[in-house]
């Protein structure tokens, strides 16, 4: 990526553009490694007859001590999801006159999104511009939203399995056969989904190459990027002249070379769970 | 082993078999004075087969010679009728019991060893290898591949009342004077295959029989003589044979049900139970944990382990707080018969349809972009202007 001179505002030197506060690059963070040893423990289970299942298993020490990494990254992945909810629902609350459900600054999506997805293929025919996005363009939205699905259709159908003295207690039985299925394919859904689709959209498009892109570590963005991915939400700042309120200082560089460095790593991971799984479904 | 021209062998078989018939007709006809014969038999100096039989032949009413005897109290008994139809039918009597020097009654023991079928069977194959007769000779191989895997075998091990004993040798499972497979399809090889569970079960494993018997797969054998069937060697394979809490055992045991259950090992598979199993752990449930082994039943069986009546017990042995829903899981359910589980059948293509929707549109939506950002970029190169233009 070529670095601009940002000659609008040239006192701006040295700062990028806030976009994820700590809590969230945290509870990101361990998402990402609790999915991570999730379709690792889960995958070895789901594909065992592949040559390479046994092996992850005996590196766990066997089907019941991943079955505990598996429900322990669960836990850490389900308490997140629930602490966020209640963030989330404090700072509507909170600001409930001022909140703006169908707003820019909203992940629920809006008339501006399905707009928005149009401009995207008719420029990806060549028959407009490229489009220009808000805070949250709508593949954002969909990682967003799609953890809640996720969360509901995984999480529910596990704890049925994990419990299952609980759920035929007051469900019939196929509801074992149907929580299996549903608990296996939205895995499998959600694996390919991460590290195809998601690791595309951030890290693999030209635009971003060389990957990684480090925003979800630092939580900023430098200028030029911030202009050229959220063009919508930069003249919107300038026009009320709210910049200010976003800026934050470049990152320290060892920040950026740690969050360079575990970005790689944990690309590199998700790339070999992908082959791993692929090599399931096609085996 | 010396190897010894067809035409040859012919010859000397003929006057084996003549001398034998020889004996036989000697034998009988001074059957009474068991001196005279033994004295005749001393007299012929030459330990051939028919020497042999002239006292061992099981048809000819005179084993009861005065002195020979067994360990059971019998000299051992050998029906040439049947041994000549043998494999080994072209052997000599003391090419194995090379212990036996003499004809009297009883032997006196000489200093050779007592008959080893590992040793010789060896040193056949060994031969083969050198003349390069291994493919002529094949089964010499498979024999040795049986040997070896038979070595690691809980039968191979001492047995734990006569230390120096294993707990089965070669010959308490193959009869060596009357072994002979017969060839597949043929109707003895079919009476051959319907002995398997009497040669376990009646001398060793007679428990195991009885329950066998009264199950669908011993009524199916030993009643209908329906081949298809499992015997013993079916699930517990033969020369293989392990102890079942082994976990080898308990790893392979549910392939082998599957060579004939197909369909029921593919649908376990996809199950935890199955995938535990899989991944080489063998303490998830298996066929017999919940169908039962010996005495297995059909599951429509009021008596059937897996019976819907019984099932809850069942389910109890491992699942000890199993709760009533436990009953009415498909441990074998599969996603493409909607009459026996619709509520599978739907979820499942519920799910297939979602993946499908959600990886066309995006992976589309990828493709396309990566198409149009490429190009792009590419004319930002060659015209480094329109940056502004595409934004």
């Amino acid at each position: 990526m070529t670095h601009r001179v940002v000659d609008e505002l040239p006192e701006q030197h040295g700062k990028q553009i806030r976009r994820f506060g700590l809590i969230w690059r945290i509870a990101h963070l361990c998402f990402a490694l609790s999915v991570m040893l999730l379709i690792l423990t889960g995958m070895s289970v789901f594909y065992s007859e592949t040559t390479w299942a046994p092996f992850i298993m005996q590196m766990f020490g066997g089907p019941k001590a991943a079955g505990i990494v598996h429900r322990t990254s669960a836990a850490i992945m389900l308490g997140i999801f629930f602490l966020h909810l209640i963030g989330v629902t404090t700072n509507i609350v909170r600001n409930w006159k001022t909140f703006k459900f169908f707003g820019p600054d909203s992940l629920i999506p809006n008339w501006q999104d399905i707009l928005d997805i149009f401009r995207m293929f008719k420029w990806f025919l060549g028959k407009g511009p490229r489009p220009v996005f808000d805070r949250w363009t709508y593949w954002e939205k969909f990682d967003y939203w799609a953890v809640f699905w996720g969360m509901g259709i995984i999480g529910s159908s596990g704890m049925m399995l994990a419990f299952p003295n609980v759920t035929a207690s007051f469900l019939p039985g196929w509801a074992f056969n149907v929580a299996m299925i549903v608990h296996g394919e939205e895995a499998f859904l959600a694996a390919v989904f991460l590290f195809t689709v998601h690791f595309f959209n951030n890290h693999f498009r030209p635009d971003k190459l060389p990957p990684p892109d480090v925003v979800m570590f630092t939580g900023s963005v430098p200028m030029d990027e911030f202009k050229r991915e959220h063009t919508a939400q930069y003249n919107r700042l300038i026009q009320s002249g709210d910049l200010k309120k976003h800026l934050v200082d470049t990152p320290p560089r060892a920040l950026t070379l740690g969050s360079k460095i575990l970005g790689l790593t944990l690309i590199a991971i998700g790339l070999t769970l992908l082959v791993l799984v692929i090599i399931g479904f096609v085996g | 082993m010396k190897r010894i021209p067809g035409s040859i062998k012919l010859v000397v078989i003929t006057f084996y078999c003549l001398a034998g018939l020889f004996a036989l007709i000697q034998t009988d006809a001074f059957a009474k004075d068991a001196s005279t014969q033994q004295g005749k038999a001393q007299q012929l100096s030459k330990l051939d087969n028919a020497t042999c039989l002239g006292c061992h032949e099981l048809s000819n009413g005179s084993l009861h010679v005065s002195g020979a005897k067994s360990e059971s109290g019998q000299p051992h008994g050998i029906s040439q009728e049947k041994f000549v139809k043998s494999v080994h039918n072209e052997m000599q009597c003391v090419t194995c019991h090379k212990e036996i020097t003499d004809a009297s009654s009883p032997h006196k023991l000489g200093p050779g060893p007592k008959p080893d079928c590992v040793a010789c069977h060896l040193e056949l194959w060994e031969t083969a290898k050198k003349e390069n007769l291994t493919n002529e000779k094949a089964r010499l191989g498979v024999v040795v591949r049986n040997v070896e895997t038979y070595k690691n075998s809980f039968h191979a091990r001492p047995n734990a009342d006569d230390k120096t004993r294993v707990n089965a040798a070669c010959d308490d499972c193959h009869n060596t004077h009357i072994f002979s497979v017969p060839p597949q399809g043929t109707t003895r090889r079919t009476d051959w295959h319907l002995t398997i569970p009497m040669v376990c079960g009646e001398n060793c494993h007679a428990d195991q029989l009885e329950e066998y018997a009264e199950s669908i797969h011993g009524k199916n054998v030993l009643e209908m003589r329906n081949l298809k069937a499992a015997d013993c060697t079916d699930c517990h394979t033969s020369h293989s044979i392990t102890s079942t809490l082994k976990n080898t055992f308990k790893l392979s045991i549910t392939e082998n049900c599957g060579t004939c259950h197909t369909e029921n090992l593919d649908t376990y598979r996809d199950t935890y139970h199955g995938q535990v199993n899989k991944l080489g752990y063998g303490y998830t449930a298996k066929c017999y944990d919940c169908h039962g082994s010996h005495g297995i039943l059909s599951p429509s069986d009021p008596k059937s382990k897996v019976h819907p009546n019984n099932r809850l017990k069942t389910c109890q042995k491992c699942h000890k707080e199993a709760t009533q829903g436990f009953v009415t899981f498909s441990p074998h359910a599969n996603t493409s018969s909607f009459e026996r589980y619709p509520q599978v059948w739907i979820v499942s293509r519920f799910m297939w349809s979602l993946l499908a929707g959600v990886f066309i549109f995006f992976w589309l939506h990828t493709g396309l972009w990566w198409y149009r950002e490429a190009q792009d970029r590419k004319a930002r190169k060659v015209h480094p202007e329109r940056r502004k233009e595409s934004k």
